[in-house]
């Protein structure tokens, strides 16, 4: 942050984000006042924010203003946690990439026209997808072609169609690239008979070969003309018939998850009925010990106890790092409307990094913390055992993540700890009992401990130390 | 997708593929190809649309008739 500025907000002369006293702000600029009255004047904000499509703001007095320049402040809605496109599972982009078009539509209903499309732009209520850029409107000038439809292609099109025809880990791309997955590499990795496909044939691979045909060739500087003025003149019905068969593009690529170890967890657990009881009720009575607010739910598979959690009125961060569970948790959440489970798909032994310019400007998942609680259970072992991490390090992490932390302990004579010892030397001497409290409380004091039923397990409520 | 449209998208394939030297108001800039390529696309997809539209109502005007005939 510069002065309060967030890290990400200074691409867009229109204006910026900025925190104070810990509460957001939007500045708009006097650059931007036109745009934004007729975002007003036209009915197009009341529209966007009536359906849903639009995060809600008040304006503030000026006297709030940041930096000199300023038209109006805005304090828009917070969102519990800011989510990244690199995070998303399958299901979630797509329903980014369709929200975006729809607020094209609505926009230009309204004479006005996205002037960026970028994933960034939208955020996640719960399962519930939000576009939050309210500085990305511009009036729509007779015959001007939609400047944001390439970065609609990259940030949206050209990930989902790898993620559906080619692999869904492919989804990491959007970490490398911020500005989304560049044209020529999309239709390079794309199977061949998606040139037989009209939306791909002529949304990435023609696409991507028009940008590089005009990119490639050089010209003396006062010969380059505005590309606007170079190509020539999109009418509305072309606009229209442009983002209509966006959205037909989109809504025909389709991601199914199948059965992975993961996304059939809840059949093969281990649990038995009563253990699985037992533990729901130790975790439920330490839950109702905190105040509901921010939890992380580490390893959350489909999100039931995100849902617990949820029922005791806390904003829950369901993560996991396998693609076909987090796809699984987001259909339901999504079908049910839920607004306060965030699905996200994050390898924790590779949790998001800070990203971008001067590392500032997409914080890693640690700083977008810390959560009021963390769960974190049956994934102590997962860390220990299936990813070597020392113990006190595996603590350690924890205590980055949140201010009190409910953690199961799994022990090595547990059958699923023994599926991870199957195919591996057993090296791990110190992972035992006493070396996890030893472990955890160089950083947290012991609230509580229960066994879990007669499985062998224990559930403990840890309290971070003052520090 | 008609014929008509998969014709007229092979025709606007060979014409970029045709396009060896690139225009001379070319401008270094991605957004550049890609304005190129919605400029030559946006009056069939808008067209498209459009017939889409026209089949639609075409569509329910007929099912309305007939459930009025059948009902």
């Amino acid at each position: 942050m510069n002065g309060g500025r967030i890290g990400s907000s200074f691409r867009d002369p229109s204006g910026f984000l900025f925190s104070s006293g810990g509460t957001l702000y939007r500045q708009v600029q006097s650059g931007y006042a036109r745009h934004y009255d007729q975002l007003r004047a036209s009915g197009l904000y009341d529209a966007l924010v009536a359906e849903g499509l639009l995060i809600p703001h008040v304006e503030v007095g000026l006297e709030k203003a940041a930096a000199p320049g300023a038209y109006r402040v805005l304090q828009p809605e917070r969102i519990p946690m800011v989510s990244l496109p690199y995070e998303w599972c399958f299901g979630q982009l797509r329903a980014a990439a369709l929200l975006t078009l729809r607020v094209q539509q609505v926009a230009i209903t309204h004479g006005m026209v996205l002037k960026d499309a970028s994933a960034f732009n939208v955020q996640f209520r719960g399962a519930l997808p939000v576009f939050v850029d309210t500085l990305s409107f511009e009036r729509l000038e007779e015959g001007e072609p939609w400047i944001a439809y390439r970065q609609f292609c990259q940030h949206f099109l050209a990930p989902l169609a790898l993620e559906a025809l080619v692999d869904i880990r492919l989804r990491d791309l959007l970490r490398s690239y911020l500005d989304g997955v560049p044209l020529d590499l999309a239709s390079r990795l794309l199977p061949r008979h998606t040139w037989l496909r009209p939306w791909s044939m002529i949304h990435i691979h023609l696409h991507a070969r028009s940008i590089d045909r005009f990119a490639s060739t050089s010209g003396a500087p006062a010969a380059r003309k505005p590309a606007k003025a170079a190509a020539g003149r999109v009418s509305k019905a072309g606009l229209d018939g442009l983002v209509s068969h966006l959205v037909d593009a989109v809504g025909a690529l389709k991601w199914s998850s199948g059965g992975t170890e993961w996304a059939d967890y809840e059949a093969t657990h281990g649990y038995d009925a009563a253990g699985q009881a037992a533990k729901r009720d130790i975790v439920e009575r330490y839950l109702r010990k905190a105040p509901p607010g921010l939890v992380f739910d580490l390893g959350a598979n489909t999100g039931d106890y995100s849902r617990l959690a949820r029922s005791l009125g806390a904003y829950a961060v369901a993560i996991d790092g396998d693609p076909s569970a987090v796809e699984r948790a987001y259909g339901r959440f999504a079908a049910e409307k839920v607004d306060g489970i965030l699905p996200l798909w994050v390898d924790l032994r590779n949790p998001s990094p800070p990203q971008g310019w001067a590392h500032r400007e997409w914080p890693s998942l640690a700083e977008r913390g810390p959560a009021d609680t963390v769960l974190a259970l049956a994934l102590v072992h997962h860390l220990a055992i299936g990813n070597n991490v020392p113990l006190a390090d595996v603590a350690a992490f924890l205590a980055g993540l949140g201010r009190q932390v409910i953690v199961e302990w799994v022990p090595k004579s547990d059958p699923q700890v023994q599926r991870l010892l199957a195919s591996r030397e057993d090296v791990f001497t110190e992972y035992n009992e006493d070396s996890f409290v030893t472990a955890v409380q160089e950083f947290f004091h012991i609230d509580e401990r229960a066994p879990v039923g007669a499985t062998g397990r224990v559930m403990y409520l840890l309290s971070a130390l003052a520090r | 997708m008609s014929v008509m449209t998969t014709l007229r998208l092979l025709a606007i394939f060979c014409i970029l593929a045709a396009l060896a030297p690139a225009p001379a108001i070319a401008y270094i800039d991605p957004v550049a190809g890609s304005i190129f390529l919605q400029v030559l696309i946006a009056g069939i997809l808008g067209g498209l649309l459009a017939f889409k539209r026209a089949g639609f109502i075409v569509k329910s005007t007929l099912s309305r008739l007939w459930r009025r005939l059948t009902g």
